[in-house]
């Protein structure tokens, strides 16, 4: 982990045209990240981004994940995973936001690789007021060797990505601060 | 630096003991198929509500296999794009469903109430009754 990393105050919030400039840009990404890894199940950029920008905009990042759920639901219309992304990403974000005094590269790592693991669980809870617990419990444990794959490729993701997506963020900040 | 190699061990650990454990759940719990002979029905509603019943015997374990059996016997067909989660069904008989250009799919009722699986991974049982419906 960069020093410069280690020593970086915690992001301020607060309304501004360059955190509208950054925000933007970082939905962008995310959602350019999402649509081109989308052919690979299970694999995606889009937990490791919202560890990063939890961790370089802080609360910032809510409104980033509102208005990806957002739009999520102009390409696939509204769905009942639209409940899970409403509470999925934002739970992330608070995690990351609680866990500011952790801040080793292996935490985000086990991090990002529990969320891929307990995502179908915490997705089926929807189903509990749909169906009641066995609907729950039969969608969970049906996605199961998706939430394996999820977790060991989010692990790998954050393990070679973090730092260099850290650092590009850390420079576009920088540009967008001269 | 020793403390947080041990630390690191640990989590990894834990995190291994996490995914066998899931592994686990998976192979007590996942959507078991019976072999031998099963009767089952097999209805289509379409996209003018027009709806036809087809009943009969199998061995097929899934749900797809079961269909590709009665596309060889019977006047019934199906296609569609496979996927990492297996085929995502478009077309029963000739009537195709777009998501894309209104949002309809081919729904998958498996004894009244709606599947939780693909064809390729729905289970067949003894006496059930599978609808395949056009929805939007």
């Amino acid at each position: 982990m960069p020093a410069e990393y280690e020593n970086r105050p915690t992001a301020k919030n607060g309304f501004s045209v360059r955190h509208l400039v950054l925000d933007g840009f970082l939905l962008g990404v995310l959602f350019a990240a999402k649509w081109i890894l989308e052919p690979i199940a299970n694999v995606e950029l889009v937990t490791l981004l919202f560890i990063l920008y939890a961790r370089h905009i802080g609360k910032r990042a809510y409104g980033i994940a509102v208005a990806f759920t957002a739009l999520e639901c102009f390409e696939w219309g509204i769905h009942v995973w639209v409940i899970m992304y409403l509470y999925m990403w934002p739970l992330l974000i608070t995690i990351v936001l609680l866990a500011k005094k952790e801040r080793t590269h292996l935490f985000y790592c086990v991090l990002s690789a529990l969320f891929g693991l307990f995502f179908g669980l915490l997705c089926s809870l929807p189903y509990l007021f749909i169906g009641g617990p066995s609907m729950a419990f039969t969608w969970w444990v049906a996605g199961i060797p998706f939430d394996i794959l999820h977790c060991v490729s989010n692990f790998l993701l954050c393990l070679f990505l973090f730092n260099p997506i850290d650092q590009l963020l850390v420079r576009f900040e920088n540009t967008l601060s001269a | 630096m020793l403390r947080n190699k041990k630390k690191a061990l640990w989590s990894i650990a834990a995190l291994l003991l996490l995914i066998l454990a899931f592994a686990f759940i998976y192979r007590q719990f996942k959507p078991a198929a019976e072999s031998g002979s099963k009767a089952y029905t097999l209805e289509v509603v379409d996209d003018t509500s027009g709806s036809r019943s087809y009943e009969g015997h199998t061995d097929a374990e899934y749900l797809r296999g079961l269909m590709e059996e009665l596309q060889e016997k019977e006047d019934f067909s199906f296609a569609g794009e496979e996927s990492q989660y297996g085929l995502f069904l478009q077309t029963v008989n000739g009537v195709t469903a777009d998501y894309d250009k209104d949002g309809a799919y081919w729904s998958i009722l498996v004894n009244g109430e709606y599947g939780q699986y693909g064809i390729d991974t729905q289970p067949v049982s003894d006496g059930d009754h599978f609808s395949l419906i056009y929805a939007r």
